[in-house]
């Protein structure tokens, strides 16, 4: 590995001036299209990398009269305090099992959701199916939370008026912390899923016809079809959105989990966003918040990184 | 030719993409001309910007109001409210954090981004304008003398909300009462009687044991009037026979009522839901014939509670009383507030004692009289003594309906229960007053008047252990017990210790 490492090092400084020439060409040969890039790239810039200099707060004692760049310098005081919190470790906890919680049934869900459309015939029965699945990805937490609410409820809500109607005694979804998480957890993937079902119906769209053609001509049933080619054919699709889920696994839900959740259930679904918002954030402490956003942002791209590493090393494309 | 339309082509959408991206972001500023002109040249207008929280209860101030009007005539100023929507106060502290300073600020008193405002020196002191401001100067140094900065200076005008008088007991269903032969519970066990008899009795009449006793609302519902019963003396700090401050959990009174609430709790006296309740859906469940029992602010509330219970039951009738007495005779409810609103002028300011002066009218019985009640022969008319509104004028300017006051009287420097204030077109005035009297002769004092610092360091994060334990131990997940000596333990490593220790100082130094 070293010496490879080394002859390409060799190689490349040799090539470098070639090399330069080359990209200068490439770049006036497509000048329009990279024309065309230039204001996403101000966007970037302007909007993401420039505001981010902020995030020098969570080493600092923010003070709003001296500003974020006048502030005194605090080194890691901030991440200490967060550290020493005595139910830090616990919505850590929380936070990554309910995201694990999320990404086992919430991933595949949309995949089979989308095979399935693959395989209907009839465009208006799709088109109708595909509608209503991805409908409540635009209804807000807030809303759907008040609706969940009502629905949930253990006197009259319709799903344990339906429990009790077949005899079930009422079951505490919202209020009980032995169903919490499941209810957070399915509530969660039926909001979403539909969405994240149309990319993969893009992807489906995108293969080949002739293969499979050319399958039923070699007498390929349904199934083979499917195991054979329209997945291994939507693999890199899959990978890829799965590399970016791994990367937002320390984001379990802000918003949903603040409307639905109360101190009985604290303890299995209070999260570090929770946590953070009502004894800092609501404070008005924002170089706590920002240490927090740090730490968060931090486990997030090693994950990316492994990730992405992970399924370079399996054969796939990755994200970059 | 095909290389210049390209050119014309890729410029186009850049053109078209830039403008989406900023069209947003480009800021609508309109540079107010104050209608009613300059009429003292030597006197210039000064623009003020007044961010506040407002109210729930307020409407928003219209273009062209003419109590704004009025006011910006007296002062000469040009006031521009801005309220952040929902009440929401963290939005204040992000626009002061972010440095989008307003002229006049509102935020939340004893909060510790309101003092950090102070710290930072970000505010003026109000001592400088007091030879203009004589409403301020008596209302802070007679009222409010414990509100001073550490160098002795008032920098803003504190709004405590709930300090001299209270509106919050407990509210109950006075029909079903009547329907079972019930008597207003007046001892611990008369009141778990009623609960009982509210969930066992079929109150609602609908053949089914579906109602419960007593729901609250969230975080942790509001049942420390048990605790009161049980001989909790005051609401913030407890004092230990040594003279020792320590916190309620650790107070005599704590277990023999947390063992009250299990019971409650156990048999299902208690809404299991009463956590996921805000107020709207608390009162809902008290509409629907769900719950017996609400803890609710009446006063102005009573005839709107009323009126909504009677939409659903015609029958309805609300009840209010005492909340029941303890073994030896203790009985509590709402404690005195603390905390509330502030209003402070910014060292931006660039007229800051007319900024002064018009907080200083804010206060002044003549500035609330032009909040309340509007501009006479305008918005009301006299007859003798009787007051007459005038509801088609008000409503221009947005009053409140029934009477009620306009936009800028809410939340910010009064609410109407703090000067016992309602319309003379109350209709149930007499009830009102009394609720009142009732929750506020149960008031709950507390041991020290201000708010420690350290408290609010560490106030929010002791609370939340707490609020927790509360919960485990209310529904029996962990025993009573070992649930205290948990929380003590953690609540005090947590940062209880440390605000401890500084009430034990300011309580000493005041004894």
């Amino acid at each position: 590995m070293f010496m490879e490492a080394k002859v390409l090092e060799k190689k490349k400084t040799r090539k470098t001036e070639i090399r330069s020439n080359n990209l200068c060409r490439y770049f006036l040969k497509h000048k329009y299209l990279y024309f065309m890039l230039l204001p996403a790239i101000v966007y970037y810039i302007i909007f993401h990398y420039v505001p981010m200099y902020g995030a020098i707060i969570a080493f600092k004692n923010f003070n709003v009269s001296k500003g974020i760049l006048g502030s005194d310098w605090i080194g890691l005081a901030n991440f200490k305090q967060l550290f020493q919190m005595d139910k830090f470790y616990q919505v850590i906890w929380n936070t990554l099992t309910i995201s694990l919680k999320r990404l086992i049934v919430g991933f595949p869900t949309p995949i089979i959701m989308a095979l399935l459309l693959n395989e209907v015939k009839r465009t208006t029965f799709k088109k109708t199916i595909q509608t209503a699945i991805y409908l409540p990805h635009f209804i807000s937490w807030v809303i759907l939370g008040g609706m969940l609410v009502n629905l949930l409820s253990l006197d009259n809500g319709l799903v344990n008026g339906i429990i009790t109607a077949f005899g079930g005694s009422p079951i505490g979804f919202l209020t009980d912390d032995k169903y919490f998480v499941k209810t957070l957890v399915v509530s969660m993937v039926w909001k979403e899923f539909g969405w994240n079902t149309i990319i993969y119906m893009a992807a489906l769209l995108g293969i080949d016809p002739q293969l499979y053609e050319a399958a039923i001509v070699d007498g390929a049933s349904r199934w083979k079809q499917t195991i054979h080619i329209t997945i291994p054919c939507i693999m890199s699709t899959i990978v890829v959105v799965f590399i970016l889920r791994l990367g937002g696994l320390m984001e379990a839900g802000f918003e949903q989990i603040f409307v639905l959740y109360h101190p009985g259930v604290y303890k299995v679904a209070d999260i570090i966003d929770t946590y953070v918002y009502r004894t800092g954030l609501a404070e008005g402490k924002f170089a706590m918040a920002s240490a927090v956003g740090l730490f968060k942002s931090l486990i997030n791209f090693i994950l990316l990184v492994l990730a992405n590493k992970m399924s370079r090393m399996a054969g796939e494309e990755g994200v970059f | 030719m095909k290389k210049k339309m390209d050119f014309f082509i890729a410029s186009l959408m850049i053109v078209i993409l830039v403008f989406s991206v900023t069209g947003c972001g480009k800021e609508n500023k309109v540079n107010k001309v104050n209608s009613k002109g300059d009429e003292r040249d030597d006197d210039p207008i000064d623009p003020i910007v007044w961010l506040t929280t407002g109210d729930m209860a307020a409407k928003p101030i219209l273009p062209d109001d003419r109590i704004v009007e009025e006011i910006n005539k007296r002062f000469s100023i040009d006031l521009q409210v801005q309220m952040v929507p929902e009440g929401d106060v963290t939005k204040v502290n992000i626009a002061m954090a972010s440095g989008d300073f307003p002229d006049i600020v509102t935020g939340t008193f004893g909060s510790s981004a309101t003092n950090q405002w102070i710290n930072d020196g970000l505010l003026v002191s109000l001592n400088d304008y007091f030879e203009s401001t004589p409403n301020l100067e008596k209302t802070l140094t007679e009222e409010f003398d414990w509100t001073t900065a550490d160098d002795g200076n008032f920098y803003g005008y504190p709004f405590i909300t709930q300090y001299k008088s209270t509106n919050t007991t407990l509210a109950f269903r006075q029909d079903w009462m009547d329907k079972l032969n019930l008597e207003v519970p007046k001892t611990l066990d008369d009141f778990y009687n009623v609960l009982k008899a509210f969930k066992e009795k079929d109150p609602d009449g609908n053949g089914e044991k579906d109602t419960y006793g007593i729901t609250s609302i969230k975080p942790i519902g509001d049942f420390n009037f048990i605790f009161y019963a049980y001989g909790r003396k005051y609401a913030d700090y407890q004092l230990d026979d040594n003279g020792d401050v320590i916190p309620h959990f650790e107070h005599f009174s704590f277990k023999p009522g947390m063992e009250y609430l299990r019971k409650l709790y156990v048999e299902g006296l208690i809404d299991p839901e009463f956590l996921l309740n805000d107020r709207n859906k608390m009162e809902e469940r008290f509409y629907q014939s769900k719950v017996g029992y609400i803890t609710a602010p009446l006063f102005r509330h009573v005839s709107r509670l009323e009126g909504n219970l009677q939409k659903m039951n015609p029958e309805g009738k609300l009840g209010y009383s005492y909340p029941p007495e303890g073994p030896d005779g203790n009985k509590g409810f709402a404690p005195v507030g603390k905390s509330g609103m502030y209003t402070a002028i910014t060292k931006k300011c660039e007229a800051p004692k007319k900024a002064a002066q018009f907080i200083d009218f804010m206060i002044s019985d003549e500035g609330k009289n032009l909040v309340r009640l509007g501009i006479e022969g305008i918005h009301y008319t006299k007859d003798g003594k009787e007051i007459i509104y005038n509801e088609e004028e008000r409503a221009k300017d947005n009053f409140a309906e029934n009477g009620w006051a306009h936009p800028l009287a809410w939340g910010s420097f009064s609410c109407p229960l703090e000067s016992n204030y309602l319309p003379a077109t109350e209709k149930s005035r007499e009830r009102a007053l009394e609720s009142v009297e009732i929750a506020s002769a149960v008031q709950v004092p507390n041991l020290i008047t201000n708010i420690p610092m350290m408290e609010i360091e560490y106030g929010k994060i002791v609370e939340d252990l707490y609020n927790q334990y509360f919960i485990d131990m209310l529904q029996g997940k962990i025993e009573i017990d070992q649930g205290v000596a948990e929380l003590s333990e953690k609540w005090r490593a947590q940062g209880g210790d440390k605000i401890l220790e500084e009430v034990q100082v300011i309580y000493n130094n005041n004894k």
